[in-house]
């Protein structure tokens, strides 16, 4: 089965996209797209700012950790440390970042999971379970230990929406989208 | 013992601590991708110090942004200047910046708050 990633790409392309990027994640490319993001919302009120600043940084940095961890693929043929990164205006104040990534059969039902239940907390029950993760999980090296999707919830206040596309019986394209408000 | 005085960069915070002065003192950005590597002799230079420390060691955090790779490698530092504040002979208190609105900074301050048994200021920034 062949993935049409071009067209993953472009459906997730707004009238106003900001900035995009597809490819493998380096992390100077990490600093450029962060760069080029600030820039483009230079004139957004600050408390927006920091927001949209925050996940970006999350969310880069994922796709960057992921691509660097070739062992979930091994003997796989094309180029799964592929990613992609859209940032768009929908309106005003209102802001749109989705990322795609592969992840094998394992990850996806961990997500899938992980997702469906973080995105039924509560504001309160996800600040809690943060600061337990916080202070008594180990983390791993690269991550944060699950952190990061805990704590966009907390500041944007927004459901994650997600996908995972089959590439085959082992392997998805996951997208996951962010609304910033 | 020598300080650790570092200038900070775009992902990286001002570092300075110093022992004569009882100083800790970390501000801008925290968002290294691989965060332990960057706060590990930081963690190791509060160890050695707090043989030393005496008195009251004064610890100023300003951060504009942190990751969450960033947020566990916070918790160790904090964890290390609660046993300074633990000691008889000396205290500790954390002063926590956060701009002005700032929500979520003042949120992350109050969590570390909540888990350490140390002293916090809350310290909101006029712009």
């Amino acid at each position: 089965m062949t993935i049409d990633l071009d067209s993953i790409y472009k459906q997730f392309q707004k009238k106003n996209t900001l900035c995009s990027y597809k490819g493998v994640m380096s992390s100077d490319l990490v600093e450029q797209n962060l760069n080029n993001i600030e820039e483009k919302i230079l004139t957004e009120n600050k408390k927006i700012k920091r927001k949209i600043y925050y996940v970006s940084v999350e969310t880069l940095q994922n796709l960057f950790h992921h691509a660097n961890t070739p062992k979930e693929f091994e003997g796989v043929d094309i180029d799964k440390r592929f990613s992609m990164f859209i940032f768009s205006k929908l309106k005003e104040d209102f802001f749109e970042l989705t990322t795609g990534n592969f992840v094998n059969k394992k990850t996806m039902q961990f997500l899938k999971s992980r997702i469906g239940q973080l995105n039924f907390l509560e504001k309160g029950e996800l600040r809690i379970l943060y600061k337990r993760i916080l202070n008594n999980e180990e983390f791993s090296k690269k991550g944060g230990g699950g952190l990061g999707m805990i704590d966009i919830l907390r500041k944007t206040g927004n459901k994650y929406e997600y996908s995972f596309v089959e590439y085959n019986e082992n392997f998805y394209f996951f997208t996951l989208t962010i609304k910033i408000t | 013992m020598d300080a650790i005085k570092k200038q900070g960069s775009q992902k990286t915070p001002t570092i300075n601590f110093d022992a004569e002065e009882a100083k800790i003192e970390m501000k801008g950005r925290s968002i290294p991708e691989n965060a332990i590597e960057f706060y590990k002799p930081l963690v190791a230079w509060l160890d050695e110090y707090a043989n030393t420390a005496k008195g009251l060691t004064e610890a100023n955090i300003q951060l504009e942004y942190f990751n969450t790779s960033s947020s566990k490698c916070i918790l160790d530092v904090f964890k290390k200047l609660e046993v300074i504040n633990q000691k008889e002979d000396s205290e500790v208190i954390i002063n926590w910046f956060y701009e002005e609105d700032d929500e979520d900074m003042l949120e992350a301050g109050e969590d570390y708050q909540s888990i350490l048994k140390i002293p916090f200021k809350m310290i909101e920034m006029e712009e």
